[in-house]
């Protein structure tokens, strides 16, 4: 047999020295990738997240509609209460009850700006005044962290200079123009906002604008069976 | 001196060189999968400012203003709308007949690029009532 000639000890270490070495050198970097990875992966996973619930709230809020409440009798007023810090309004679209009319809230719930619903399927709303907490037990969406918000309104001054330019018969140039306002009480301007514009400040002190134009859904106007308006 | 049985020149390099090719696959794999996950990221982002990005452009429509710029945490959005097409001045339109009556505003149909980067990221169509000035 011929004689065979292996490696020798020092060789063998060498080989090895080299061998971990690198391998430790490709396992960090690996591992360092595989983490970068993940953190982006998860991170994108919070922003669709992010970006489902704040479609989620546009859209309630865009869908606000006339909702009447019978304020005294036979006196019915639009639901749309807004201050600077918050809003409540009537949806047309329950999330929890598709199809349904839902009384929605929006503002800073616990250091969150938060959507609330209560889906009205089985009662009526008689009363413009509301508890956020009655609104917040039945869906309660918190959508992201914020440090302040600010709401503004633009909306015509009153009924009257909104029905001279959308009158079907002879409709006269108006006398005042729509405006930006830090609240809206529908009950007393018998009119919802055409829009609503949100500062939001981000904990990072960031400020992010937030347009939502508001489709103004009359259910008088478009003769369309609503129990409220039988209420 | 013993004869000594190593690998050839030849034979070293083939397999250095089917190791770099097999890293190089590796690396660009690696490489690509991460610039799509920035370019997802990229695009939830801008998704996420969309509607309000929209109403804030129909806002200033109604303002006849016919071009500007909107920032963002994702960047610094540019739009600027053409008049593609006006409708006749009238007042409304006769739910009887469907003609129209009186003449105190306008209805028109405009295009808006909105440019992100310098390179146009979509185009969208706005229909506006316009009032004649009093």
């Amino acid at each position: 047999m011929a004689p065979q000639r292996g490696l020798t000890l020092l060789e063998m270490l060498v080989a090895l020295v080299i061998l971990s070495s690198v391998m430790a050198i490709a396992s960090s970097a690996y591992s360092y990738y595989a983490t970068g990875f993940n953190d982006r992966g998860e991170r994108f996973n919070e922003q669709f997240q992010l970006l489902r619930k704040r479609t989620i709230w546009q859209d309630q809020l865009a869908s606000a509609f006339y909702y009447y409440v019978e304020v005294l009798p036979n006196n019915f007023r639009p639901y749309f209460q807004g201050s600077a810090k918050e809003i409540s309004w009537m949806t047309t679209n329950s999330l929890l009850e598709p199809g349904r009319v839902a009384r929605s809230w929006l503002g800073l719930k616990q250091g969150m700006l938060t959507y609330c619903e209560q889906p009205l399927s089985h009662k009526l709303v008689k009363q413009l005044n509301f508890e956020v907490d009655e609104i917040c037990s039945s869906y309660n969406l918190p959508v992201e962290a914020a440090e302040n918000l600010n709401i503004q309104y633009y909306s015509w001054p009153n009924l009257r200079d909104w029905h001279l330019t959308q009158s079907n018969e002879q409709p006269v140039p108006p006398q005042d123009q729509p405006q930006w306002n830090k609240a809206h009480d529908a009950s007393e301007k018998e009119l919802l906002p055409l829009w609503a514009k949100l500062e939001l400040t981000t904990l990072e002190g960031e400020v992010r604008n937030i347009w939502v134009r508001l489709e103004n859904f009359d259910v008088y106007r478009l003769q369309v069976f609503s129990g409220s308006n039988n209420a | 001196m013993k004869r000594q049985n190593g690998l050839t020149l030849i034979e070293v390099l083939i397999a250095s060189l089917l190791l770099f090719m097999s890293l190089g696959v590796v690396a660009t794999v690696f490489q690509q999968s991460f610039m799509t996950q920035a370019q997802a990221e990229k695009y939830v982002n801008q998704l996420a400012d969309y509607s309000s990005l929209v109403a804030e452009i129909r806002f200033r429509l109604e303002q006849q203003e016919l071009e500007g710029t909107i920032t963002t945490s994702t960047g610094q959005y540019s739009w600027r709308a053409v008049v593609e097409k006006k409708g006749q001045e009238l007042s409304s339109i006769s739910l009887e007949n469907f003609e129209a009556a009186g003449g105190v505003g306008q209805l028109v149909l405009y295009r808006v690029e909105v440019e992100f980067n310098e390179s146009i990221l979509f185009e969208v169509k706005q229909a506006v009532w316009h009032l004649n000035a009093a």
